[in-house]
């Protein structure tokens, strides 16, 4: 893989020195302790910058290529943006290049004693691997179980969908949530638009950590719920969301009807 | 050769006897009645190129035509009773709407 | 914990033969196949005995109806069954099972196979295996290529699904949110007047080959699922235009570079550089997500060059990444696939009574137990 993508990125920023976190299915992921332009970044680590770089595709069409590359970057720049104004947790933008698919960003997150960065996935999977099932479900893990919903509630509070909400797209830093990956994110205040963003995790949360994916989504829901909080108006958008998302659900299991 | 013939039996709630079903008087053949291609297909510049085989001469391939012709007489009569259900369906809307006043939305 | 694949072994035999009815759509396929004594893996890999396939084929601009296409299977099973049972070399009494598709499908093609089915199983006295098709095509993929863990990418006439295997089911990770891609290639060939023989989406790729100018088609993918629908509204109203009198009105209709109007071939082009984008980069997504290195297509859609094309490139480009395929006699649908899934069950116990036969349209994925995978 990477090779080609890390000779990529070193000939576009020569002298950075970079270091593969991940590769993701769009972007790879690195970390650098350089900073673009300052040497006292007001950040809460100022010694830790993320890279991420949407390499070309070779398997899609330069035109399409191209295009989506610049949509993505551009969009999620511009997402990250509106987020820290929000009050949202998330990276701040360091810097940014689109037509080359560069984003120079915050660094959030720990590693974790398997050596992976600390998601909410890897963090449940560890979980999971290590701990008995009593503490799968212990009052730890329903409390970032709630805080992820109520990030996601804030989030659609602002007419802002993500658009690929997993457990691999949200970090634990000191166990805190923050979101990450905006690449394919909009902006809607459709109620059906804030449904297809929840079942999109929901059923990713059910595939990914199926054994206890009921609580973990019962528990998501519930800081969702209690994002909106309790002002009347606010209730009501919070009523519709749930129809709507029962009606996705619904059209799921209806799907796949031929063979 | 044995011969075996088939029949249906039907049965519903609004039937005092039971109703059956023949195979009728003959002749038998698989290239049934209402088991033809649809019209659209033909219409549309397909073949048929999914024509049963014919018959054999044994008793089983004589029960195949058999049960063919069975199949019309089935699909026929439960097409007229289809109908008849509709009939009755929209007979019932007209008294309703001519008694009782109800507005035939209501019904669906 | 091991599984125990050899409880029901019949006395004096070291092999198992099912044979597999498959018609959910519109091929009709049987197949009979025969596993070895003790755990399959690539050491004893299962033998495929007969594999024949009949296709109902409708004229250019329609589709398949499900009551011609139940009438076709019907009249054609008891020869497809001779065939597959003359080509194997075997006969009725030495199968151990009786597989058939229980959905999910077509109501009327499925219904028309599972009367023939329990015809046999009576007829020679044998145990009827319930298949869910999807599945048959995930395990004849992995018997096939000898692929272990990959995530599947399933594409066919009615399913677009992304598919990774965890704790006995086959679960779906992402998948279309409106209609499935086949359906998509078929009715963008209806729109186009493309002839459905041998099939849409084959003269679909083949057209594409002599498309030069490539026309930016809505491109929408939501996490690892996709939407289709915004690009056939897209292309029949570009169809329409092509087909009129003054198609240089649309200026869609004109490539910007050359100036050249758009063809019919440059829209097959464009169709399948768009649709298999986002189907390779949903995959994409679902390896990164499950971390795994495999892929495997199956599914009819999946013998496209194209995309297959498309996919190896994207896996080249991941640490050890490797990408498996089967062609066209295991990836369009067949009955073997069902004779091979039909036998893994059958081997773990998991057989049907009679009244538990009825078929149905809609039968996910992860609703079936995979008990005789443990890892």
């Amino acid at each position: 893989m990477t090779d080609r993508v890390v000779q990529l990125v070193e000939d576009i920023l020569p002298g950075i020195p970079l270091q593969v976190v991940s590769q993701g299915a769009e972007a790879v992921v690195f970390r650098t302790g350089v900073h673009p332009y300052t040497a006292h970044p007001s950040l809460t680590n100022p010694n830790q910058f993320i890279i991420k770089y949407r390499p070309s595709k070779k398997y899609r069409h330069p035109k399409i290529d191209a295009s989506i590359t610049k949509s993505r970057t551009a969009g999620e720049v511009k997402f990250m943006h509106r987020l820290a104004k929000a009050g949202i947790n998330a990276p701040n933008v360091v810097s940014a290049d689109f037509k080359r698919g560069l984003i120079w960003m915050e660094h959030l997150g720990e590693v974790l004693p398997s050596g992976e960065v600390s998601s909410f996935k890897n963090h449940l999977w560890s979980v999971e691997r290590t701990r008995s099932p009593d503490e799968c479900v212990s009052e730890d893990i329903q409390r970032i179980c709630e805080q992820v919903g109520q990030l996601i509630g804030q989030l659609h509070h602002n007419d802002m969908i993500h658009g690929d909400l997993t457990s691999s797209n949200i970090v634990l830093q000191k166990k805190v949530p923050y979101l990450i990956d905006f690449g394919l994110s909009s902006y809607s205040g459709l109620a059906e638009d804030k449904a297809v963003d929840l079942y999109v995790l929901e059923r990713a949360i059910q595939s990914t950590h199926s054994m206890y994916a009921y609580k973990y989504n019962q528990w998501l829901l519930k800081g969702y719920e209690a994002a909106y909080g309790t002002n009347k108006q606010n209730r009501r958008k919070y009523v519709e969301v749930m129809g709507k998302l029962e009606d996705v659900r619904q059209r799921g299991r209806k799907r796949s009807m031929l063979g | 050769m044995v011969d075996l013939t088939p029949i249906a039996k039907y049965r519903a709630p609004d039937f005092t006897n039971e109703h059956e079903i023949g195979v009728g008087d003959g002749p038998h053949t698989t290239d049934g009645k209402t088991t033809q291609i649809s019209d659209v297909v033909i219409k549309a510049g397909g073949q048929d190129r999914d024509r049963p085989t014919e018959a054999s001469n044994s008793s089983l391939g004589q029960l195949r035509a058999k049960l063919t012709s069975l199949q019309d007489n089935i699909n026929i009569f439960l097409t007229e009773r289809m109908k008849y259900a509709k009939e009755q369906d929209s007979k019932d809307i007209e008294r309703r709407i001519l008694d009782d006043g109800v507005d035939e939305d209501e019904s669906d | 914990m091991t599984v125990d694949l050899d409880k029901r072994l019949r006395p004096g035999r070291d092999y198992y033969l099912a044979l597999g009815l498959e018609g959910s759509a519109n091929k009709l396929g049987v197949g009979i196949i025969r596993h070895g004594v003790g755990e399959p893996g690539p050491h004893n890999s299962a033998q495929v005995l007969s594999n024949v396939r009949d296709t109902y084929i409708t004229p250019p601009g329609e589709g398949f109806l499900p009551r011609d296409t139940a009438r076709h299977h019907r009249h054609w099973v008891v020869r497809i069954i001779k065939r597959a049972l003359a080509d194997a070399g075997v006969c009725g009494r030495d199968l151990d099972c009786i597989c058939f598709t229980q959905g999910p499908g077509m109501g009327a093609p499925l219904q028309s196979v599972v009367i023939a089915a329990r015809t046999l199983a009576q007829l020679w006295n044998l145990p009827l295996v319930g298949v869910n098709h999807c599945v048959g095509h995930i395990e004849m993929g992995r018997e096939i290529t000898g692929a272990q863990n990959p995530v599947v990418l399933y594409v066919s006439g009615g399913n677009t699904q992304i598919i990774a295997y965890s704790r006995q089911r086959y679960r779906i990770f992402g998948e279309t949110l409106d209609i499935a891609i086949g359906n998509c290639l078929d009715r963008f060939a209806r729109v186009l007047k493309i002839s459905n023989d041998p099939a849409p989406g084959y003269n679909i790729e083949q057209m594409a080959k002599k498309g030069r100018h490539l026309v930016e088609l809505p491109y929408t993918v939501k996490g690892m699922d996709i939407s289709m629908s915004g690009i056939l509204q897209y292309v029949d109203v570009l169809a329409k235009d092509m087909f009129s009198s003054t198609p240089k009105k649309n200026k869609n209709l004109v490539d910007q570079e050359s100036g050249e109007l758009i063809t019919p071939e440059d829209l097959c082009f464009s169709l399948q550089e768009s649709l298999y984008s986002m189907l390779v980069e949903i995959t994409e997504r679902a390896m990164a997500h499950v971390q795994s290195n495999q892929v495997l297509i199956v599914g009819g859609v999946g013998s496209n060059e194209r995309l297959q094309e498309m996919m190896e490139l994207m896996v080249n480009d991941r640490k050890n990444g490797s990408i498996h395929a089967t062609d066209e006699r295991f990836c369009i649908d067949n009955g073997i696939m069902i004779a091979h899934a039909g036998l893994l069950s059958y081997r773990m116990g998991q057989t049907k009574e009679l009244k538990d036969t009825v078929c149905t349209q809609r039968f996910r994925t992860d609703e079936v137990w995979v008990n005789w995978r443990d890892d």
